[in-house]
């Protein structure tokens, strides 16, 4: 994020997407994830607001996707079942098994509210930048 | 990427595959768009982040982990402005260029990390990046 905003004119903003862990995870919950999915996830230590101010960026909002990222990986999930045949074709039998199988993981781990997308924004403020 | 040792090579190996017809019929499908992407961006959030950064033609992008080009290549072609795509993989930023191309798009794209900007300081007008790990 220090290196987005050193590149960044005064007053630009930065909005993106980020899929990571729930910030208020518990051992269990993490245990559970960790068991469950195979997939590389961010880890949240720090809530996404507060790293974009650590790094300088003001006027930050957060706003909770996870709803239609729930809704896109189901979508992607239908598409390759609709279509295996394709699919089975350009990745092989045993990818796109795995594809499957870790899409099929991350509905589980979302529904469950252990993932969560977030759309975070921020303004570059001037003062103190490193450049 | 080679903070991330494994997903270097799925990487790579996916924008092998991502204009595939059966990929980016899929695509359309789910997310509207038809640019290989490779993060969960649907068109309307894309929408929703040219509205947030004010795009417009004049006006320049820095796209972080752009992969193919979703949804940098997309916010030049529907805001009119400037976008810089940059990925770690060589190959999306292949496809990137080659939708550039054919969109006749004001794009420049770049193989960089997200940690690592090789740009002078203080030259964007807006960032994004979409489920990129920094």
């Amino acid at each position: 994020m220090r290196a987005t905003r050193s590149v960044l004119k005064s007053g630009a903003a930065n909005c993106f997407y980020v899929i990571t862990t729930a910030d208020d995870l518990t051992n269990t919950d993490r245990e559970r994830l960790a068991q469950r999915d195979g997939n590389e996830h961010v880890e949240s230590l720090v809530p996404y607001d507060m790293l974009m101010e650590e790094a300088g960026f003001v006027d930050v909002e957060l706003a909770d996707v996870t709803s239609q990222y729930l809704k896109t990986l189901k979508g992607w999930k239908g598409e390759w079942e609709a279509d295996a045949d394709a699919f089975t074709e350009l990745f092989g039998e045993e990818e796109f098994a795995r594809r499957l199988r870790n899409r099929n993981l991350d509905i589980a781990s979302t529904a469950d509210g252990l993932l969560r997308r977030y759309r975070v924004y921020g303004v570059n403020h001037e003062e103190d930048i490193e450049r | 990427m080679g903070e991330y040792p494994g997903l270097d090579a799925v990487f790579r190996e996916s924008f092998r595959i991502v204009t595939d017809p059966a990929m980016l019929r899929a695509e359309r499908n789910v997310i509207g768009g038809d640019y290989g992407a490779s993060s969960y961006t649907t068109m309307a959030q894309a929408d929703e982040l040219a509205r947030c950064l004010e795009l417009d033609r004049g006006r320049t992008l820095l796209d972080i982990g752009s992969g193919s080009g979703w949804p940098g290549s997309y916010l030049a072609r529907s805001t009119g402005c400037s976008a810089i795509l940059t990925d770690p993989t060589l190959e999306g930023m292949a496809v990137a260029a080659e939708r550039s191309r054919r969109d006749g798009l004001d794009t420049t794209t770049v193989v960089a990390t997200g940690t690592v900007l090789p740009f002078k300081g203080a030259v964007f007008d807006a960032s994004t990046s979409s489920d990129v790990f920094c």
